[in-house]
């Protein structure tokens, strides 16, 4: 990915009541590459934020800046662990919302909410055409995220990166 | 309704005195924009009748469309929060907050079946008075007439969202719109009888850039109020000491020359030898005491004056810093350092951006208002600016929205809470 991704939120539901301190959640869970400064988090560019637990402390919202895709994989692997699921939100505004909704293959011409499937999991995907924007959010618990679907849907939506092509084509000439 | 349905529809309004923020919690961290202001259209005319237009006022971005000549722009544009206050039987700034509350919520309600209203969150001035939240739950009642827009809804402070977005819960929020500056101290809650409220913000600095423009030989084009914003915003500068900047500028005119073309026009502003003025743009708005002001005032540049807006008083000269000391020592004196220690600046007019080679002499609001404190003998200060600043209050209250739950009902003593609407 050449870009920083900043387009991402995250809502995780625990499988349990954290009884750490906010400023000590993201310590918890995170792998230990991630530079951890209280309610932020930092790996090689790419930064995650703890926006806020909800009052019964079983759920909580991440805020993403993304440097490279692999850091969500990373990311959300560590964190499912510990989690009954993972609602993943994105938004894109702009030509970035009409690119998307193209290589989705949805509509971009009126106000509306499609249900799609994409790599096996049920994305829902609102488009605002009068303010270019599109939104798009879906959930995953272990099982998808073992098969690899965050990283799927992530290079579908935000595009592969270029190393990674690359790579497979390495690959296929092996 | 659960828990999870709230989340999905979370959505923020930050009333603000120039610019109007909205959308769901599914933007993330950018709103949609648009001016908080309303056309109304005059209905007579034959032209709106040609065209058949039937709305009575126009908001949002298809606005520019419906304008006609100057004249009528004075009598029939409606800035409904330019003070941050909107007078009780001002009927006509009530209806606009009416239809830009529609147009937002409008825009971006599902049509599906499972949509069964919003959580609205609605951000107003600190200093509002009560029977503005009583007008803004009724205009959200309303919003419901034809289909449910608005589940439920809570209000909160501007500053109080700030402190929510940053969760700091002991700061003093400056928040420095267009109309004016709010200093809110905030110890969990804000300190309501410490708040103190500036009757200047951008559009003082945007009077001062006017005067710089005729000035500079550009009188036709200082009475184009978005273009002088935009002059400001491209121009303006904010100096660390104003007098060692204007020598330096004086000294080197070619770091300091202001020049800029306005794209899709043939405008080309050059301020030449008052280029040094562009350090003006700025002080002004943390200090308009300086003595240079002076020659602006005499030759009929409007002075900021101390207005009453209901039960508060917005001081128009009354220095930046000063204004911070002034609200903290209200606080409980125990309180007080840990206050100091934290500054939170939010809202446009903090955006003044420093060119690489003038760091030596211009400076971002926070330095300013940290060495304005530091000379006025307070210690132990730090200043920051919100991220975005434009946005901290809408995003403030998307996480506010988040964070309360759906049992919670609005309290009229505590003022927050749920309202449900539907």
């Amino acid at each position: 990915m050449n870009k920083t991704v900043n387009k991402l939120r995250l809502v995780c539901k625990l499988r349990y009541r954290a009884r750490v301190r906010d400023q000590e959640l993201l310590s918890k869970l995170l792998p230990e590459a991630w530079r951890i400064e209280g309610r932020s988090a930092e790996l090689d560019g790419s930064i995650v934020k703890l926006l806020g637990l909800n009052p019964s402390r079983d759920e909580f919202m991440l805020s993403l800046s993304l440097k490279r895709s692999e850091h969500l994989e990373n990311l959300v692997r560590s964190i499912v662990r510990d989690c009954w699921y993972i609602d993943i939100y994105y938004n894109f505004r702009g030509d970035d919302a009409r690119r998307v909704a193209e290589a989705l293959g949805v509509m971009f011409e009126e106000k509306v909410v499609f249900e799609i499937k994409l790599f096996g999991v049920d994305l829902k995907v609102s488009a605002y055409p009068s303010h270019k924007a599109l939104t798009i959010s879906y959930r995953v618990g272990w099982a998808e995220v073992s098969k690899g679907a965050v990283l799927k849907i992530h290079e579908k939506l935000c595009g592969a990166p270029k190393s990674s092509i690359l790579s497979r084509i390495k690959g296929w000439g092996r | 309704m659960s828990e999870e349905y709230k989340r999905e529809h979370v959505f923020g309004i930050d009333y603000g005195t120039s610019d109007f923020k909205y959308g769901p919690i599914t933007l993330g961290e950018v709103p949609e924009v648009v001016e908080n202001r309303g056309y109304f259209v005059d209905r007579e005319s034959l032209m709106s009748r040609l065209m058949d237009i039937r709305r009575e006022i126009i908001v949002g971005k298809e606005l520019p469309l419906f304008l006609e000549s100057r004249k009528s722009l004075a009598e029939r544009m409606v800035y409904p929060m330019r003070n941050g206050v909107i007078g009780k039987d001002d009927w006509r700034a009530w209806r606009v907050v009416e239809e830009l509350t529609r147009y937002a919520l409008e825009s971006f309600a599902p049509r599906n079946e499972g949509f069964h209203g919003f959580y609205l969150v609605a951000s107003i001035s600190m200093v509002a008075p009560r029977y503005m939240y009583e007008k803004l739950f009724e205009i959200f009642k309303k919003m419901n007439e034809e289909r449910t827009l608005v589940k439920a809804a809570t209000i909160i402070p501007q500053p109080f969202a700030v402190a929510i977005a940053h969760k700091i819960p002991t700061c003093v929020v400056v928040e420095s719109g267009h109309g004016n500056s709010q200093i809110c101290p905030i110890s969990m809650y804000p300190i309501r009888d410490a708040v103190l409220a500036l009757n200047r913000g951008g559009c003082s600095a945007n009077t001062l850039m006017a005067e710089i423009l005729k000035d500079a030989g550009y009188g036709d084009l200082a009475k184009e109020e978005s273009l002088v914003r935009r002059v400001k915003e491209e121009l303006g500068l904010l100096p660390r000491e104003l007098d060692s900047a204007i020598d330096y500028a004086k000294a080197n005119p070619e770091k300091v020359h202001g020049r800029l073309k306005i794209p899709g026009t043939r405008i080309v502003i050059d301020l030449g030898e008052h280029s040094w003025t562009r350090f003006l743009v700025g002080e002004y708005v943390f200090n308009p005491n300086h003595e240079i002001f002076q020659s602006y005032f005499t030759r009929g540049m409007p002075k900021p004056s101390d207005i009453k807006i209901g039960d508060t008083f917005f001081y128009g000269m009354m220095d930046m810093a000063e204004a911070v000391i002034e609200s903290v020592e209200k606080c409980p004196i125990e309180l007080q350092p840990h206050l100091y220690s934290k500054i939170l600046l939010s809202g446009g007019n903090f955006g003044w951006r420093v060119p690489e080679d003038l760091r030596e002499v211009a400076v971002t609001s926070d330095l300013k208002l940290s060495s304005m404190l530091w000379e006025k003998g307070i210690e132990g200060v730090e200043v920051r600016i919100t991220e975005e600043p434009r946005f901290s209050v809408w995003r403030g209250c998307i996480v506010y929205g988040y964070a309360v739950p759906i049992d919670y009902e609005w309290n009229w003593n505590r003022m927050e809470g749920w309202l449900y609407l539907a």
